[in-house]
């Protein structure tokens, strides 16, 4: 019988277990109770022991390991009718107290789980919360490396989303950028990184996955970011809203704090097609702030795994965005500083430098292209005369006119320069010597006619300019060569008598 | 006959003990090929994204002792939360070392959804939340994502 019961112990333990597994847990937590109270009692019995009533001590703390204090508390209560029929002889009075003891003992191991449980979840939680630290710094270290490695603007920005929406960054399923016009007086949609529905979000995912992407690699593959979010970003372009309304994009340009609010929220619903932002749920919407200046905000939200936004997630968002804030405006005033490198500060036309620089590269293209390039050399005509008579702060206002008219007067893909005092460079890209006369000539014609203050002190009464132009391949194939020669007609316009254009022509004195 | 007795409960508990794990993985096995089965789903398509995988380690990784190391040195240990009734809450990543203390390289967490192809079921409710975190986790324990995991962490150290 000895062998019988071990055989039956040994038996029951792989059947129930195997079967436990099929449910549930709280059956399979019932399951096994339920066994080990066969398993006792059907074990005392083969062995013809008395000390089942000790073996259900054990049974009753399984309970409560199983069910906390309710189930050590009815593990007690079954125990009692089990030790009545099983008992050899015990008095009821013997039989209170096992009962009374069942209880205490289900109570004690009851609440001792139960505290076990709770201080394991916590210390889940803080062991998850950590693990999750530690993901967010190595995330705001990759997109760290990867913004140093650009100062343009829309990699910049695409950095940024991806971290924020791709499964080994944040991961939320949409985020969308709203930057500040340069007047402050909007906040204009700029580019999102998600799909407009929450369907489309299973196959990107099903791609991405199937290829083992990294954050690194969604970084890389900016072109197809932005072909797949193609129809995302549209919606977002078309949005626009007043930085001083009461929306709730506004406000947190007011106030500088990021806010978890709902589509529903009243402050939230403005404008159809901000509506029409194709299943928004909860958003959250953090600005980007850097040394005090307002760029824009991001949102972002899950409208596809509807998981919950909650601040723990705001401060997840944060470091990113002010990361963010900062490169933006890095880059913005690194591209600014160009600008200004290469642009005459008075009349905002590129500068003499620039000229140097752009010339070679220009002319280079339309060799490869074999396309004309045609360049005018424009000189104010007697300008020190208008200086001397009217002040260097009048010469300014004419010199400052005069580039506002000659940047109307040529196409966006032409080329002004400042190239000395009151000397102009026009390059015109695939433009014909005959072409580039006519263009010089209308040029003069609205120079002449328009007026200029205190230009009645000049010698012809009114301000006039002379214009050379030359023109490759035509006249010249080198873009030195191609300068000199237009220089040289200017002198021949000059010295013809100044206001008219004169097309370069071999042979003549320089 | 007490000895006995005990002996006989001693058996049933270590023996409920030593087999929960391995009557667990056969559990969700079983659930498994069910659901599947219902969904119409092949256990081929199923595709871990390995985007929860949190490293402990810079990366890119310059550390020479651990780039040293083979791809037989990694090794996998799962974080069971209670023996006689396991739950499986991730995956620790190990690296062994010569000196004994093993370095901690990664963990999946388990909490959240890693097989993109029940999304859409989940998405339009034909599988139910708990049915996708069962077969997450049987698909975390099975030994083709072991080495799967294995592969893409060794990858992931050894990329310049």
């Amino acid at each position: 019988m000895v062998i019988v019961s071990l055989l039956f112990s040994a038996l029951l333990a792989v059947v129930i277990n195997y079967f436990r597994f099929l449910s549930d847990l709280p059956r399979n937590r019932l399951i096994f109770c339920a066994a080990v109270l066969v398993m006792m009692t059907v074990s005392a019995k083969l062995t013809d022991t008395d000390y089942l009533y000790v073996a259900m001590f054990l049974f009753v703390i399984v309970c409560a390991f199983s069910f906390s204090v309710r189930g050590g508390l009815l593990g007690a209560l079954v125990s009692i009718p089990v030790v009545m029929w099983s008992s050899h002889g015990f008095h009821w009075q013997q039989i209170a107290f096992l009962g009374v003891g069942y209880v205490l003992v289900g109570l004690i191991s009851g609440v001792y789980w139960q505290i076990f449980r709770r201080e394991s979840l916590r210390a889940f939680r803080a062991q998850n919360h950590l693990f999750r630290q530690a993901k967010d710094l190595s995330i705001v270290r990759s997109i760290g490396t990867a913004l140093q490695s650009t100062l343009d603007i829309d990699r910049i920005i695409h950095i940024i989303l991806t971290a924020m929406t791709a499964g080994h960054g944040l991961g939320f399923n949409r985020a969308m950028l709203f930057l500040l016009s340069d007047d402050g007086q909007y906040l204009q949609g700029k580019t999102a990184i998600g799909s407009l529905r929450a369907a489309d979000v299973i196959d990107i995912w099903k791609s991405t996955s199937r290829d083992k992407l990294k954050l690194e690699d969604y970084i890389e593959h900016e072109d197809d970011a932005a072909e797949a979010n193609k129809a995302l970003i549209e919606h977002i372009r078309k949005i626009a809203i007043r930085s001083d309304s009461e929306h709730a994009l506004a406000k947190v340009i007011e106030d500088r704090q990021p806010m978890i609010l709902h589509s529903n929220d009243p402050k939230f619903r403005m404008e159809g097609w901000f509506d029409s932002l194709v299943d928004l749920g909860q958003v959250a919407i953090v600005p980007l702030v850097h040394k005090g200046e307002m760029l824009g905000i991001i949102m972002v939200d899950n409208h596809f795994s509807k998981q919950p936004i909650d601040n723990a997630d705001l401060e997840r968002l944060l470091p990113l965005a002010n990361q963010a804030a900062m490169a933006l405006q890095n880059a913005a005033l690194y591209h600014k500083t160009q600008e200004m490198a290469i642009t005459d500060g008075l009349t905002g036309l590129h500068n003499q430098r620039f000229f140097e620089e752009m010339l070679s590269t220009i002319y280079n293209s339309t060799r490869r292209t074999q396309m004309p390039l045609s360049m005018l050399v424009l000189d104010i005509d007697y300008f020190k005369n208008y200086n001397d008579r009217n002040g260097h702060l009048a010469g300014n206002e004419l010199l400052i006119k005069l580039a506002a008219i000659l940047k109307q007067s040529v196409r966006k893909e032409d080329l002004t320069f400042r190239f000395g005092g009151e000397e102009f460079i026009v390059l015109l890209s695939s433009t014909s010597k005959k072409d580039a006369l006519n263009v010089a000539e209308k040029i003069r014609k609205r120079i002449e006619d328009t007026e200029f203050p205190f230009e009645e002190v000049q010698p012809n009464g009114q301000l006039t300019i002379s214009i050379g132009v030359a023109s490759f391949p035509e006249d010249k194939d080198r873009p030195r060569e191609l300068f000199e020669a237009a220089d040289q007609a200017l002198y021949t316009a000059k010295r013809s008598g100044r206001n008219q254009v004169v097309g370069y022509k071999e042979g003549e004195p320089a | 006959m007490k000895v006995e007795f005990a002996v006989s409960i001693l058996l049933f508990f270590l023996l409920s003990l030593v087999l929960s794990q391995h009557f667990h993985y056969i559990g969700l096995k079983t659930k498994t090929k069910r659901i599947l089965k219902r969904l119409q789903l092949r256990w081929d398509d199923m595709h871990c994204s390995m985007d929860h995988l949190i490293y402990f380690i810079q990366l890119p990784c310059h550390n020479v002792t651990i780039k040293q190391l083979q791809r037989s040195d990694f090794y996998i240990k799962k974080d069971y939360s209670s023996l006689l009734f396991p739950t499986i809450t991730g995956l620790r990543i190990y690296a062994a070392s010569k000196s004994g203390e093993d370095t901690l390289i990664a963990y999946l967490g388990l909490d959240k959804p890693s097989l993109p192809q029940l999304s859409e079921f989940l998405w339009n409710g034909t599988m139910t939340q708990q049915e996708a975190e069962l077969i997450n986790v049987y698909k975390a324990l099975h030994p083709s994502t072991s080495a799967e995991i294995l592969d893409e962490v060794y990858r992931t150290i050894h990329k310049t």
